[in-house]
């Protein structure tokens, strides 16, 4: 037996390795041979261990048997439930997936289509009065934990059909405490008596209640181009209306001091 | 019970999963120890190879549905199971340390007083066996693949090619490297291991 010869023969029999190192021809090469003698030596041990490994094992526990056949029989009970969505007795979550994605795009179709509609019954309206809505300013007045007073203004757009009539000057009176005024639209882009505008003010760019603000500034901050006021070293108290978004609508100056 | 019996398994499975449950029986004590004992070779845990055998069934039954027949034997469909859910505990365990010598044997009670000589070699080859599965388990992927199927599970080479979809020789040749990584790394037990042998466990148990 050559040296090649031995190595294939243990390549392929490493399990009986215990015993064809005790083999006659294998014994006789590897007495002359202390290459062979060393791997003869390395394999018998190497298939010696991967053996004691493979008896440690022992049997499959048991144990596990009840639980593989319950698995078995809850499934097979899962399967045959009517309420799942099941083609040829089989769940099929990608069934349920599709069918979800297809209600959620139905519902944005559908809001879509809704959204739609509402915007052109509003420009119909637009169209066909002229005046489509009123707004009612409603000015409250509250009293903050600080003591001073806060009024506030409600505006609040109401749409309306209105026969389309020749532009009229329009009839402003005095807000009363819970009083309500109505303006048609044209008439409030002016902000309520006595308050001069800060910037564009209608019902779609400041469409909410709007709070009212009394601040207290030295008269320098004051813009000089204010009709009516002249700067001094003093300080001036205002009325600032503030709209739901933060941005000042209307100021109407309330004392100068000098 | 004799018709389940002489059934493939591929037959076996289509029973199984026509809702028969003596076929799903048959199938599950054909193949369940050789899950078992790749788990366990593979882990190196008990309770990993339970649950690996556990699941694995479960999977065959919501997936058996996708195996065809001409594409492979169901053993080789069932051991794609395994080795996927194998590698997934592998990969869920990594972040932890083992406890040592969490799986060794349990070694009865009234063997510590009466036999000493079978509790030394019992203590001998728990270490030598864990040992063995910590080199098997250093060893590269393929090449723990190719010991745990054809030394540990018995596997001849052609049914492990077939189940690592690679040619017999490729498998030969992975053995063989994988032997010789073994050898190297079980070189200092081999020497203590004869040290023992010759003489004797006296001196290490006093």
């Amino acid at each position: 037996m050559t040296c090649k010869e031995i190595r294939w023969y243990f390549e392929d029999h490493l399990r009986d390795a215990e015993v064809l190192a005790a083999r006659g021809a294998v014994a006789e090469h590897a007495a002359t041979c202390p290459d062979c003698s060393r791997f003869v030596a390395e394999q018998r041990e190497l298939g010696r261990s991967l053996r004691e490994l493979r008896e440690s094992i022992g049997s499959v526990p048991q144990s596990i048997n009840p639980s593989v056949l319950l698995n078995y029989r809850r499934h097979m009970a899962d399967q045959n439930a009517p309420d799942r969505v099941s083609i040829n007795g089989k769940f099929r979550p990608r069934l349920v997936w599709g069918f979800a994605a297809l209600a959620a795009a139905l519902l944005l179709i559908a809001g879509s289509v809704r959204h739609w509609r509402h915007a052109a019954t509003d420009t119909a309206l637009h169209a066909t009065t002229g005046q489509p809505s009123t707004i009612s300013v409603r000015e409250t007045t509250k009293n903050t934990a600080s003591g001073s007073r806060l009024r506030a203004f409600s505006l609040s757009a109401t749409p309306r059909r209105v026969t389309p009539r020749p532009a009229a000057a329009p009839r402003v009176r005095p807000s009363a405490p819970g009083r309500t005024a109505s303006w048609p639209v044209r008439t409030l882009r002016s902000l309520p008596e006595g308050f001069r505008s800060l910037m564009y003010c209608d019902e779609l760019s400041c469409p909410q209640d709007m709070e009212m603000i009394r601040v207290q500034l030295p008269s320098s901050a004051m813009p000089r181009q204010l009709p009516g006021f002249m700067q001094t070293s003093g300080s001036v108290t205002a009325d600032v209306l503030v709209g739901s978004d933060g941005i000042a609508r209307g100021i109407r100056l309330e004392e100068i001091e000098f | 019970m004799q018709n389940l019996e002489d059934g493939s398994d591929a037959a076996l499975l289509k029973r199984a999963l026509a809702g028969e449950e003596p076929a799903f029986l048959t199938l599950y004590e054909r193949l369940k120890a050789g899950i078992f004992r790749y788990a366990f070779y593979m882990t190196g845990s008990r309770s990993a190879a339970d649950e690996v055998t556990q699941e694995v069934f479960l999977t065959l039954l919501k997936e058996g549905g996708s195996y065809r027949e001409k594409r492979g034997e169901v053993g080789a469909f069932v051991f794609g199971i395994a080795r996927n859910l194998v590698r997934r505990i592998e990969r869920r365990e990594r972040v932890y340390e083992p406890l040592p010598e969490e799986d060794v044997q349990d070694i009865p009670a009234g063997n510590f007083i009466e036999d000493r000589a079978g509790l030394a070699n019992q203590m001998v080859r728990s270490q030598v066996t864990a040992r063995v599965r910590a080199a098997i388990a250093s060893l590269p992927d393929h090449y723990r693949q190719a010991v745990v199927l054809c030394d540990l599970c018995e596997l001849p080479y052609e049914e492990a090619a077939g189940r690592l979809g690679c040619a017999v020789g490729t498998v030969r040749s992975r053995l063989n490297r994988a032997h010789r990584l073994l050898a190297q790394k079980l070189e200092p037990l081999r020497s203590r291991r004869t040290d023992i042998e010759t003489t004797g466990t006296e001196g290490c148990l006093i």
